[in-house]
C-alpha cells in the first residue's frame, strides 16, 4: 500500500510542479483537446457506415471548393472534399504519424545510442560515421527519396520518417551517455559488483535519458508537419484521406483566391493550417512541461 | 605461490600499471609490494598522484581507460581459497567487488545515484550477491503461506512460485526472474524486498545514522554530507565484504564529521571483522586509526612498517622529510624541496633521488629494492641494505 501512496505523492508533486509554468498547462491542454477529438472523431463526424472512416465524403465532382454550408460546416476543398470530417479525422491521422513515428525513434536512438556511448571504441566509431552520413543530406530530401523508393502512401512516410530521424536520438543519447559515464557513482556500482548490462540498464539510463525523452516529446509536432510536407508534395497519403498536409495539397491551387478577390478560398489552407498549426504548438509547450516534470534533477529544486 | 603467510588476507605483487596517454606512457605504479593482514587497518599515505589510487582500485581491477595493468598478481583469501585475480576473467571479478572488496569514494556525494533513494542503493549490493540467500528465504515464508492457504486458485500460484522461486536458487541470474515481476507472480519478489528493507535498515542503523527507516526513503540531496558518506559505507559493507578499501573517505567533510567518520571506521572493523586500506595523506589520521602504515612515493612503495615504528624511527628519508612537514605550532612551516617527478619520464634509479638529501651514486642508477630491515618493516633505500 505504501508504495500506491509514494506513487500518489509523486504525481501531486508533478501536477503542483506543473502548475508553477503556465506555459505547460496550456500545452497539456491542447494535447489532451486533441486527444478528445481523436477519441470522439466517430460522434463528431460520423463516417458512412460501409466506407472506410478516413476516407473523407465527398459532395460532388467541381474542383472548385465551395464556401462553408449547411452540407459542409467549414465548406469544401478541391474535389468537393468535406474540410470539417478531413480536419476531424486528420487528428488521428496526425497522432498516428506522430507517435508512431516518434516511439520507434526514439527507441532506436535509445538503443544504438547507448552502444556506441557505453561500449566507445570502434562500434562508436562506426555508428557515429554513418549518423554522420545522415546529417550530410538534407533531411526531407532523404525522406522524399525513401518514400519515392518504397512508394507513395502514409505508411511509408512514416517509415521514411523512422530512418530520417534516428540518428539525430542516437547522438543525443550517446553524448548523454558519454556524461554520465565518467560520473562517480556509475564507478561505485562497478564497485560494488554490478554487470556492465546493470550499470547500464539501472544506473547510466535513468540519469541520460531525459534529454532523449523531452526532445521526442517536442519532436511529434515536427514529425506531423514533416509528414504534412510530405503529403503537400503528393507523397502521403492517398486523394481523399483525411490527413492535414493532402487537405492543403489539395487547396494549393486556390491559395491565390480569384482575381479581385484573393481570400475567396481562404477556408481550404487557413483551417488545417489551424490544426497543424496548434498541434505542433501544443506538443512543443508540453516537451518542456515534461522537462520539467521528468528530470530528476531539476525535478526538486 | 600457493599460499599466504599467516594472517594475510590480500597480497599484491610486483604489480605494473601504465597509462597509455597521448603525452606518452604513464609509468604509474612501478613493482609495487602490499599486504593486508587480516583485521588490520593499513595506511597508504603519499602525495596526489603517487599512485595511492591507482593501487587501491588495481585491486579490483577497474583501473580506467587508457590505463592497464601490466604485470603483477594479486592474491585474494576467499572462500574456496587462495585466488590470484590477475588470472580471472571480468565475471569473477564481478563476484569479487563488493563481496570480497569494497571502496569507499572521496567525494560521497558523487557516489550516490542521484535517481535512487538510499535505501535502494544500499540494498543493490545485497541485491547482487545475496540473490540466493534472499531467494531461499523468500523460499521458507511463501511454503509458510502455503500451509495456510485454502483458495485453490492461490494455492497454485504459490506453488508455481515455489517451482520458479527453487530454480533461481541453483541459479539466481538466470532469466526466469523476469517471471516473477509478472503482476500475479509477485509474491517472492514482494517479500524478497522486505526481507532486504529490513536488513539495509538494520545496516543503516549500524552506521549510526539517525531515523534509519526515514533516511532508507531519501534521496542522496536530501542528506548531509557526513550522513551520505555514512550510506556509502553502508552500500560498501552489505555483503561484509573481508577488504574494505576507503580513498580518503574524509577529505571533504569538515573536522567534527572526520572524526565520527574515523570513529565509525575504527568501530566497524572491529564489528565486521574486516581488513581496511586506508588511502589518505594527512598523517595525522594515520596516526589516529591505522595499524600499519606504507609510504608512496611515484608509484613505489618506500617504506612499509607499523604505525609506530614510522613516527618513532622512520627510516627512508622521504618518510622522514614527510614527518617533518605535519605542521605544529611554534614551529617553521616545512616542505620538500622539488615537485613530484614527471611519471612519463620517472627519474632514472631511485625515483626520489633528485628530491632525496641523503642521495648518493648509486641512487640515480639502481632502483632500490624492498628489504626488511627489521621485523616487519620494510624499506626500499640503498642507505639501509
Amino acid at each position: 500500500m505504501s508504495s500506491i501512496k509514494l506513487f500518489m505523492d509523486e504525481l501531486v508533486f508533478t501536477f503542483k510542479k506543473m502548475r508553477g509554468s503556465p506555459l505547460s498547462i496550456v500545452g497539456s491542454v491542447i494535447v489532451v483537446f486533441y486527444v478528445c477529438l481523436a477519441i470522439a472523431a466517430p460522434i463528431l463526424a460520423p463516417p458512412q457506415p460501409g466506407r472506410d472512416p478516413y476516407i473523407m465524403p465527398s459532395y460532388g465532382i467541381s474542383p472548385i471548393p465551395k464556401p462553408p454550408s449547411n452540407e459542409a460546416i467549414w465548406g469544401t476543398t478541391e474535389g468537393q472534399y468535406d474540410l470539417y470530417y478531413g480536419c476531424i479525422w486528420g487528428v488521428r491521422t496526425a497522432f498516428r504519424t506522430g507517435l508512431i513515428t516518434t516511439a520507434a525513434v526514439v527507441m532506436l536512438g535509445i538503443i544504438v545510442g547507448s552502444i556506441a556511448g557505453y561500449f566507445g571504441g570502434k562500434v562508436d566509431e562506426i555508428i557515429m560515421r554513418i549518423t554522420d552520413i545522415f546529417y550530410a543530406i538534407p533531411t526531407l530530401v532523404l525522406a522524399m527519396a525513401i518514400v519515392v523508393l518504397f512508394g507513395v502512401g502514409l505508411d511509408n512516410v512514416i517509415k521514411a520518417l523512422i530512418i530520417v530521424g534516428w540518428p539525430t536520438y542516437a547522438r543525443l543519447m550517446r553524448a548523454e551517455i558519454l556524461r554520465v559515464k565518467n560520473e562517480d557513482y556509475v564507478e561505485a556500482a562497478r564497485a560494488i559488483g554490478c554487470s556492465n548490462f546493470r550499470i547500464l540498464v539501472k544506473h547510466i539510463l535513468p540519469n541520460a535519458i531525459y534529454p532523449v525523452l523531452v526532445m521526442g516529446s517536442m519532436n511529434i509536432g515536427n514529425i506531423v508537419l514533416a509528414a504534412s510536407a510530405l503529403s503537400f508534395l503528393g507523397l502521403g497519403s492517398p486523394a481523399g484521406y483525411a490527413d492535414w498536409g493532402s487537405l492543403i495539397s489539395l487547396s494549393r491551387n486556390w491559395i491565390l483566391g480569384l482575381p479581385g478577390n484573393p481570400l475567396a478560398f481562404w477556408h481550404t489552407y487557413t483551417i488545417p493550417g489551424l490544426f497543424i498549426f496548434t498541434f505542433v504548438l501544443g506538443w512543443n509547450l508540453l516537451g518542456d512541461a515534461f522537462r520539467d516534470m521528468l528530470d530528476p534533477l531539476i525535478r526538486r529544486r | 605461490m600457493t599460499n599466504l603467510e599467516e594472517g594475510k588476507v590480500l597480497e599484491i605483487n610486483n604489480l605494473v600499471v601504465r597509462f597509455y596517454t597521448y603525452a606518452g606512457v604513464v609509468k604509474a605504479i612501478d613493482n609495487v609490494f602490499l599486504y593486508l593482514k587480516d583485521g588490520e587497518i593499513l595506511g597508504v599515505v603519499g602525495e596526489t598522484g603517487c599512485g595511492k589510487t591507482v593501487t587501491a582500485l588495481s585491486s579490483l581491477r577497474l583501473i580506467p581507460n587508457p590505463g592497464r595493468i601490466e604485470g603483477g598478481d594479486i592474491f585474494l583469501k576467499t572462500d574456496d581459497g587462495l585466488v590470484n585475480l590477475m588470472e580471472k576473467n571480468e565475471k569473477y571479478m564481478e563476484k569479487v567487488r563488493g563481496r570480497y572488496i569494497s571502496i569507499v569514494f572521496q567525494e560521497p556525494g558523487a557516489a550516490l545515484n542521484p535517481i535512487y533513494k538510499i535505501g535502494e542503493q544500499v540494498g543493490e549490493a545485497l541485491l547482487i550477491h545475496r540473490k540466493a540467500h534472499y531467494y531461499s528465504e523468500a523460499l521458507r515464508r511463501v511454503e509458510e503461506k502455503l500451509k495456510v492457504e485454502r483458495n485453490p486458485f492461490k494455492r497454485f500460484i504459490l506453488k508455481l512460485e515455489v517451482k520458479i522461486c527453487e530454480k533461481l536458487i541453483e541459479d539466481p541470474n538466470s532469466s526466469f526472474s523476469i517471471l516473477l515481476s509478472l503482476p500475479l507472480l509477485n509474491e517472492v519478489n514482494k517479500l524478497m524486498e522486505t526481507l532486504i528493507k529490513d536488513d539495509v535498515i538494520y545496516l543503516l542503523k549500524i552506521m549510526g545514522l539517525p531515523d534509519p527507516e526515514r533516511t532508507y526513503n531519501r534521496y542522496p540531496h536530501e542528506l548531509s554530507g557526513g550522513m551520505k558518506q555514512r550510506a556509502v559505507i553502508a552500500m560498501a559493507l552489505a555483503c561484509n565484504p573481508k577488504i574494505l578499501i576507503a580513498d580518503e573517505p574524509t577529505t571533504n567533510l569538515d573536522v567534527t564529521i572526520e572524526a565520527q567518520i574515523l570513529h565509525l571506521i575504527r568501530e566497524l572493523r572491529d564489528k565486521f571483522n574486516s581488513s581496511i586500506l586506508y588511502i589518505t595523506h594527512d598523517l595525522g589520521i594515520v596516526a589516529e586509526i591505522c595499524d600499519r602504515v606504507a609510504v608512496m612515493y611515484a608509484g613505489n612503495i618506500c617504506e612499509m612498517a607499523g604505525v609506530k615504528d614510522i613516527f618513532r624511527e622512520p627510516i627512508h628519508p622521504y618518510t622522514k622529510a614527510l614527518i617533518e612537514c605535519i605542521p605544529r605550532p611554534g614551529k617553521q612551516f616545512k616542505s620538500i624541496p622539488g615537485t613530484i617527478p614527471n611519471l612519463i619520464n620517472p627519474p632514472s634509479g631511485c625515483r626520489f633521488h633528485p628530491r632525496c638529501p641523503e642521495a648518493m651514486e648509486i641512487c640515480s642508477k639502481e632502483a632500490p629494492k624492498l628489504r626488511e630491515v627489521k621485523e616487519g618493516h620494510l624499506v626500499a633505500c640503498h642507505l639501509y641494505r
